[in-house]
């Protein structure tokens, strides 16, 4: 890549993200080193390690990003890897979902599991049922799991963005390494080990830093679980006090530092590409359809993870359609009126269009700056590169609240940010702006792992006979690039779409919510708020289902993610 | 590709029947923020059913009153320490750049904490009801205050719309299962058979429920001057004695949260056995839970003498930009009909149109015929009960913040220490040193919340209360692993 050019995408995306990240983080983050009228210190950080209950935060928020990546790990690999080798029954749905988790709406989600793993909950019905145990000793799941029931939900969240990224990892590797190893006579195992894994490792590593960095910040898990001796609580805790406490951006400084370097480490060890640059033979499909017990025993797997992760997922189901479901499997009544009120209420069809327009527009920047900085980290050869990469995974680490803040600051009357609010109010830039910048690492890390293993001989031969950079852009590197950019895409766009901390406290006025702010309205309705919230959410749930499943069917030929 | 365009009906066909349902099925009646003459700019944590019952019956009134339309433009950043934030962000940024309003008209919601801080900083204008209407406050149909607590401030910049209390709701299936009885008052929740089961609001996030354990503490102060005591003596054990029950209700919580709704939701649905919250909420999950034969499993008590009677105000800011119209807005709160939309049944003349609301009335004249039995809480008669319990804001007025970090050290960062030693505690059966070592408030006491907690707050040196905080944190947690070994220990 010219290396002019590489300059210049550079300062526009660090022109970007210096205005539009880093400096409404650093206004909030002020406080933690600065005193009024004294000047800056590292006092308020200094305390903060000082007082064991933060220190054992910190520890443990680390702990659970570690066991959690681990765990997700653990799920995610074996169902991309059977899902690349094999050929089994019902392959098509399942692959599509097993992506479930993706569309658990914030809020009701949380009340999805509680309705079945609370002490009063479906679970535990089924046990009492099943005889297994005594209704009057009903089992708090959720009062004793904690830092593994944590983990868990964790990991049966965030196990697609790993599975995503290493199932478009496995796509790009050449067959013919892996048919190479085994005419050698190389078991199995071993192939996995020598041949396999190494190929994926950047897939692993796109997807494990998100999942680590997300779960090392993670809020709304612990607080299911009333777990509250881990840091991303601590911080949420000290934001809402209404005591102006400068320690909780003290916090959010150090954990900006931990996931900044852990980044940094697990990237010099994972993050480069060993072997992968070999040309990707088109059509050419390693499936095998093993025999029918062991394709069986593979459905059954994969049906198993979806079957565990949509626990919350049946529980908001189930309660949208419920009269008071309570002590019971299943809830004694049903009914469709709160869809009919949900649906009806004058806040929602508003809702729906804002949360697509905002999530849309946040994905396209999204994809156009991700290319771009993708562009520049892998196919460059500029100096600070690695810091760009970084820089781009931060808002991960950045809490929802503090930069939604920071963003509340800069956007009112006679601050920098306020040209971008409409003269009534609407907030559709400032948000647009403020998903993109948040949703940008899963593009990023997406397009990387798709970049290093694209063979840059291909771009090459493309240039060397005469096609200008754009050209080859669009019709070699973005379809070489093609499963990456879906899966970064569709995440970037989900996760968009159920937003949670700059839709609460950006969009003020109904007429401006989006959806995740409609869902967090009806829940405080009175009687039957819950339901109502739940009914929102699985409107949310399906709408996002058939994107995502449409965005892979749509979009499958062109990189083999899905092999549909 | 022949192939493709089924592939793309059979995606886009879903999506667009998915994205009709709700145009198809909305409420077309409320007026839209396009189509009004007027505007009104509200900034409130009320909730949906709230904003929307008072955005359209205002706008019906103000319509037949002048012929012109009024959209309520509600703006919602969350609760009220957001509300906070973007009231102090919003004006700080107004006065750096010389302008008087921020853009607002009126405050509406919250507790009487929030809105004595924003009038404070002098954010409010007057409020012509006063004047227009001093009949209403000469007559008492609006008293100045009642239980010890105001109803409006003596410069009358805000002023309460409606009554608001916490209570205790509990779920009778949990207590039926646990074999206990229903709680009366707060100091049942500090009962170990709670163990694990109470689910608490919490006091540093929220002015209101601050009050409620600021009720609880001051409560046993009156206990201890009505026993004959000092005052000095009273305030010192009465306080003791309100820290002990705090710290017992604490070790029982399973949490401490300020979603306002979590509490009566995780009672209703048995995932606590009791908890602490607000009257309305207590009352419409008691209601709406209601089986066939009248018994609902989840009820709602005020605490007797436990608790004073506040009011939720509303206000207009200065330099707003509908002056006139917010003071309409104002007046209209306080008409009958604007009064009686908080409790007259759904449907109903002078009830809202979709919900009912629950909240109890601040006239006075509405608890009486023709209006008392068209509303859906007649039985609860806050004015004869309000004076059960007087709050005296010299007793624990200046104790108010330090006891939100008080309780923040004593049991929400030590909470994981607090629950271990209270359930070693319960296991040996309470056995007195580990107790002592548990209770041991020592560096809490009346005078030293009021000298050393208040007077570090008041400083503004972060660093010092942040090493104040570590410090009694530490000596509370040191406090509960020793209680914890004692008890385990097998010390009788």
């Amino acid at each position: 890549m010219n290396k002019g050019f590489a300059y210049s995408i550079t300062a526009i995306v660090c022109l970007f993200f210096g205005v539009f990240f880093l400096y409404p983080a650093a206004m909030v983050m002020e406080k933690a080193f600065h005193v009024e009228g004294e000047g800056w210190t590292l006092s308020f950080v200094g305390e903060v390690f000082k007082n064991p209950v933060y220190v054992e935060g910190l520890w443990n928020a680390f702990a659970l990003g570690v066991a959690s990546t681990g765990a997700s790990l653990l799920i995610a690999f074996p169902l991309a890897l059977i899902g690349h080798r094999y050929l089994f029954p019902f392959k098509k749905s399942l692959s599509a979902l097993i992506l479930i988790p993706l569309v658990l709406p914030p809020f009701v989600g949380a009340v999805g599991i509680k309705q079945i793993l609370g002490i009063q909950g479906a679970l535990n019905a089924f046990l009492v049922h099943l005889g297994i145990t005594d209704a009057a000793m009903p089992i708090d799941w959720l009062g004793e799991g904690r830092f593994w029931g944590v983990v868990i939900m964790n990991a049966l969240h965030l196990y697609p963005i790993l599975y995503m990224n290493v199932a478009a990892s496995l796509s790009n590797i050449d067959p013919a390494m892996e048919q190479a190893a085994q005419n050698l006579g190389c078991p199995p195992w071993r192939r996995l080990l020598r041949i396999t894994l190494p190929l994926t490792t950047p897939g692993i590593f796109a997807g494990g830093a998100i999942v680590f960095i997300w779960s090392f910040t993670e809020l709304g898990v612990p607080l299911v679980f009333d777990y509250t001796r881990v840091a991303p609580v601590q911080v949420y805790d000290g934001i809402k006090d209404l005591g102006n406490n400068p320690f909780p951006y003290a916090l959010v400084a150090i954990m900006l530092v931990v996931s900044t370097l852990v980044f940094i480490a697990s990237k010099a060890v994972l993050g480069r590409s060993k072997l992968g640059t070999a040309p990707r033979p088109k059509g050419r499909n390693n499936e095998v359809r093993p025999k029918s017990g062991k394709a069986w025993l593979c459905t059954l797997f994969f049906f198993g993870v979806f079957f565990i992760s949509s626990l919350p997922h049946a529980g908001v189901v189930i309660l949208s359609m419920s009269h008071d479901w309570y002590a019971s499997v299943l809830p004694e009544a049903w009914t469709a009126a709160h869809y009919k009120e949900a649906l009806s209420h004058p806040l929602v069809v508003p809702s729906i269009k804002n949360s697509l327009l905002y999530a849309s527009g946040a994905t396209l920047v999204d994809l156009i700056l991700g290319v771009a900085i993708a562009w520049v980290i892998v196919r460059s050869t500029i100096r600070g590169r690695a810091i760009l990469d970084a820089l781009v995974m931060l808002p991960l680490a950045v809490p929802g609240l503090v930069l939604a803040f920071g963003y509340l600051a800069l956007s009112q009357d006679g601050e920098s940010f306020h040209f971008l609010v409409g003269s009534d109010g609407n907030p559709m830039w400032l948000l647009i702006i403020a998903y993109a910048v948040r949703r940008l690492p899963y593009v990023v890390r997406a397009a990387v792992a798709g970049l290093q293993q694209a063979n840059i001989a291909l771009e090459e031969a493309a240039r060397s006979l005469g096609a200008t950079p754009m050209r080859t852009l669009r019709r070699v590197s973005l379809p070489l690039l093609g499963a990456n950019l879906i899966a970064g895409g569709i995440l970037a766009f989900a996760f968009a779409m159920l937003e949670v901390s700059d839709s609460l406290i950006l969009a003020q006025q109904s007429e401006h919510f989006p959806i995740t702010k409609a869902i967090y309205s009806l829940i405080s309705m009175l009687g039957n708020g819950y339901e109502l919230a739940s009914a929102l959410g699985v409107w949310a749930m399906v709408f996002l289902g058939i994107s995502i499943i449409g965005a892979v069917v749509l979009g499958g030929k062109k990189g083999g993610l899905f092999r549909m | 590709m022949r192939g493709n365009w089924k592939k793309y009906l059979g995606v886009f066909v879903p999506m667009a029947v998915v994205i009709a349902a709700p145009m198809i099925l909305r409420d077309d009646e409320t007026v839209g923020a396009g189509a009004a003459d007027l505007r009104l700019e509200v900034i409130t944590p009320h909730n949906e059913a709230i904003r929307r019952e008072f955005g359209d019956s205002f706008s019906k009134w103000y319509e037949k009153q002048t012929g012109k339309s009024v959209y309520v433009n509600w703006r919602q950043p969350g609760g009220t320490s957001e509300i906070k934030r973007v009231l102090d962000s919003a004006f700080t940024t107004a006065e750096a750049n010389g302008r008087e309003g921020i853009g607002l008209d009126v405050f509406m919601g919250g507790g009487v904490y929030d809105f004595s801080l924003q009038a404070r900083e002098g954010r409010f204008q007057p409020l012509d009801i006063f004047e227009k209407q001093a009949e209403l406050f000469e007559s008492g149909v609006i008293p100045t205050k009642q239980s010890g607590e105001n109803y409006y401030p003596p410069d009358k910049d805000w002023l309460g719309v409606c009554l608001s209390s916490f209570g205790i709701c509990y779920n009778l299936d949990s207590l039926d299962r646990l074999g206990m009885e229903a709680p009366t008052g707060w100091s049942d929740l500090g009962d170990p058979s709670y163990q694990k089961g109470i689910a608490l609001a919490d006091p540093t996030k929220s002015g209101s429920v601050a009050k409620a354990f600021e009720m609880l503490v001051q409560q046993h102060i009156h206990q201890e001057l009505k026993s004959g005591k000092s005052r000095e003596k009273a305030c010192e054990d009465g306080w003791r004695r309100g820290m002990n029950l705090i710290q017992r209700i604490g070790a029982n919580a399973r949490y401490f949260t300020d979603g306002a709704s979590k509490v009566p939701h995780d009672v209703a649905q048995g995932d606590a056995v009791a908890g602490m919250c607000i009257d309305f909420y207590g009352r419409t999950y008691n209601e709406s839970l209601k089986k066939a034969d009248g018994r609902s499993r989840i009820e709602f008590v005020s605490p007797v003498g436990g608790t004073s009677i506040s009011v939720d105000p509303v206000a207009i800011f200065r330099g707003a930009p509908n002056e006139e119209l917010a003071q309409e807005f104002v007046r209209f709160l306080y008409t009958k009909e604007g009064q009686m939309l908080w409790n007259a049944r759904p449907g109903e003349e002078m009830g809202p149109r979709h919900r009912a609301l629950r909240r109890l009335p601040i006239r006075r004249d509405l608890y009486e015929e023709p209006y008392l039995s068209q509303m859906i809480d007649a039985e609860v008669m806050p004015y004869e009960t309000a004076d059960e319990f007087m709050y005296d804001s010299s007793l624990t007025g200046k104790h108010f913040s330090p006891l939100r970090l008080i309780i923040r050290v004593m049991c929400i960062d030590s909470h994981q220490e607090m629950k271990a030693a209270w359930e070693a505690l319960i296991e040996a059966d309470f056995p007195k040193e580990a107790s002592e070592r548990f209770f041991d408030v020592s560096p809490i006491g009346y005078q030293d919340a009021l000298e050393k907690v208040r007077v570090t707050m008041k400083s503004g040196d972060n660093v010092s209360v942040m090493r104040m905080t570590n410090e009694l944190g530490r000596h509370f947690r040191e406090n509960y692993r020793a209680a914890e070994k004692l008890a385990k220990g097998g010390e009788r």
